[in-house]
This record gives C-alpha cells, structure tokens and sequence, in this order.
C-alpha cells in the first residue's frame, strides 16, 4: 500500500516537473524576435557587401602599388633620378615585348630587367646625331686667321715660306740628334777614362 | 525582343525567391505557433528557469531560422526541434553552471506552484518539497540516466523521440527511465517519507 502510494507520488512529482506553462504571448514574442533579427540581418547583409567590396578595392589598389614599386627599384639617395629611372624601366617593360626567346630564357626577372634597361639606353644613343668631327670645332685664333688672310693673298709666297720653314725645322732636329749622340759620346770616353 | 524575355526571366526568378522566403518565413512561423510549448518545456525541463527557459526558445528558433531552408526535407520536425532545444538548453546549462559555480536558488516555481494549486495548503505545501526534493535528486543521478528521465517528463515526449533527441535506442531510453525512477523512489521514501 505504502509502496503504491510512493509510486503515484513519483508520478505525479515527475509529471509536474516539466509540467510549465509559459508566460502569455510567447509565441508572439518569438515571432517578434525573429522578424527583428531578420530585418537587422538584410540591413547589414547588404552593409556587410559594401564593406567586402571596400577592402577588395583597397586589396586591389595595394597589390598595383606594390607591383609598381617591385618594377622600379629605388634607393633613397637617388631622389632626382627617379623619374628617369622609371621611364627606363618603363621602356624596359615596354622593350620586353621585343626581346628574343634566347633572352628570355637565359635571364632571371631582376636580370632581364637591368638588361633591358640598358639595352634600350643604347639604343637611344644610337638615335643622338653623331659629329663630324671629334672632338667639336672651336672658333679659329687672331694667328690662325691672319695665316689663312696670308695664303688667300700670295699662296705662292706662303709656299715658299712654308718650304724654308719645314727646312729650318729638319735642320734644327738634326743639331738636337747630333748634339745628344755627342754627349753620349763625351759620357761614354768620361766612363773609361774612370774605369781606366 | 530579347531583352523583353530577360526581363520576363528575372522577374520569374525574382518571383520564385520572394515565393521561398515567403514559404520559409511561413513554415517557421507555423513551426513557432505549433510547438513553442514544447520546446519551452524541454529547455525549462534542463535549466529549471523561466527566464533561461524563455531565453533558450528564443535561441532555437533562431537557429531554425537560419537553417529555415532545410524545414521542407524534415520529416519529423517535432524531433528535429526537440533535438535543437535539447542541445541550446545543455549549452546554457554548461555555460550558467560555468559561470555561478555556487548556485544560487533563484526560482519561484516552487511558491508558484504552491499559490496555483487547488489542493488545500498543507497538501501544496507537500507536493512542493516534493518538486523541490525531486529537482536535487534528479541533477544528482547520473547524465546516462539523468537526460532520459528529463526528457520522458516532458508529456508530448514518447520514448521513441527521446531516443531520436539523445542519439540511442529506444529499449535503452525505456530502462535507464526505469532505472532512474528506481534510485528516486528510494531516495524519496528516505528524505520525504510517506505523506
């Protein structure tokens, strides 16, 4: 009887463990919940796809930079050359277009770089007119324009004088060559008078 | 022309998303209407709190929410959500025993119990401290026997759901339940004693 008793007992305590009503209106503010959540979702569902479009943008711009600074390499001292050296290595890339297979293979990256550069500053060498003569012609000197006055006006007599003058030279080199081989002379009888 | 029927195509698709969301928005607000009591009853069954209780609905049916487009294919929803609950309400309850290591007995079922009860007040008074009674020896059974029995009070739960929420057969749910209401009769008899 006892045992009976605690049984139903057990029942009935069990039975109204869980047997809870919930406040009035759950449902309600379930459903309240979750209209709210899901207009909050689409209000930052569509924020949520600026902000990815955003750092794409801002992906896309760091990756050009950096690709552009990686194409020029520059050190910090060479300031004022930086725009011609930006041009080279823009030609340069503009050169590879035109490079041969041979090249291409052969060369790393850095290589191929430098090399195109300087191939294409030869080239641009090339392009710069070349002088008539090296090194420039400079204005003529009062002497030299008298000597040319002079020619106009008797070119037989500048001959003449020309002649006698080439004449005094060739003369004046043959004193010089007797003069040293006579002291080479004097020097060598002085040597044996010594060792005598 | 061909832009025409472009038009006409987006339109369609466009016709056909709005016709889902509408659908899925419908089917969880049916799902909420049709067994919010239940899933309240599961979660107060675990924490044993209205507030926990209510807060843990309200975290199911999000859950529902985001995966509404998986509602159609479900062919038991009642223990797909009793499942759902089930694990929201262990959570909370791991995460609430986590964060109040000492428990502080912040419940008024019992009082509310005793108000709301036709019985004349010294029978509420007994069937109280038998609640109460029964609340400490059922969190001091062991979790094998313990989510069983938790689960079989819950009056919509037959023995084959219970086995559906906690992953075991159905023999198994039906003598753990034994086994469990056998430690509570002998631990009642010695703390309560007959009426």
């Amino acid at each position: 009887m006892r045992e009976e008793n605690l049984e139903r007992e057990l029942d009935a305590a069990l039975a109204r463990y869980a047997s809870v009503e919930p406040r009035d209106g759950l449902e309600q503010r379930v459903l309240a919940n979750l209209h709210a959540r899901e207009g909050r979702t689409r209000r930052f569902g569509s924020l949520h796809w600026v902000a990815v479009g955003f750092v794409l943008a801002s992906l896309a711009a760091l990756l050009i930079w950096a690709r552009a600074r990686q194409a020029v390499p520059l050190s910090p001292s060479s300031q004022p050359a930086q725009h011609e050296m930006a041009s080279a290595g823009s030609q340069a890339r503009a050169s590879a277009a035109t490079e041969t297979p041979s090249e291409r293979n052969l060369m790393n990256d850095h290589t191929r770089r430098s090399y195109l550069t300087r191939r294409n500053a030869l080239g641009n060498a090339d392009a710069i007119p070349k002088l008539a003569q090296f090194p420039a012609p400079e204005p003529l000197t009062e002497q030299e324009k008298l000597l040319i006055e002079f020619v106009k006006q008797d070119p037989r007599e500048a001959a003449l004088v020309a002649q006698i003058q080439t004449v005094a030279f060739q003369h004046e080199v043959d004193e010089m060559r007797a003069r040293e081989s006579g002291a080479g002379l004097q020097q060598e009888v002085l040597n044996e008078l010594e060792d005598n | 022309m061909s832009e025409g029927r472009q038009l006409v195509a987006g339109e369609l698709i466009l016709g056909e998303a709005r016709t889902a969301a509408r659908d899925r928005d419908e089917a969880v607000e049916s799902l909420v209407r049709e067994h919010a009591k239940l899933v309240y009853r599961i979660a107060y069954a675990v924490l044993r709190s209205r507030d926990d209780a209510e807060d843990a609905v309200q975290e199911t049916f999000v859950r529902v929410l985001r995966h509404s487009n998986r509602i159609a294919s479900v062919s038991n929803q009642k223990a797909w959500l009793a499942r759902i609950v089930w694990r929201v309400a262990i959570d909370k309850s791991k995460r609430e025993r986590r964060r109040n290591e000492v428990a502080l007995e912040t419940d008024d079922a019992p009082a509310e119990r005793i108000a709301s009860s036709d019985a004349p007040i010294e029978n509420a008074l007994h069937e109280a401290r038998i609640v109460t009674e029964l609340e400490k020896l059922i969190a001091a059974l062991p979790r094998k026997l313990r989510e069983p029995l938790i689960l079989s009070t819950v009056d919509e739960m037959t023995p084959r759901e219970v086995s559906a929420v906690l992953g075991i057969n159905e023999a198994a749910v039906r003598s753990r339940v034994f086994r469990a209401r056998q430690i509570l009769r002998e631990k009642l008899t010695a703390h309560v004693g007959p009426k």
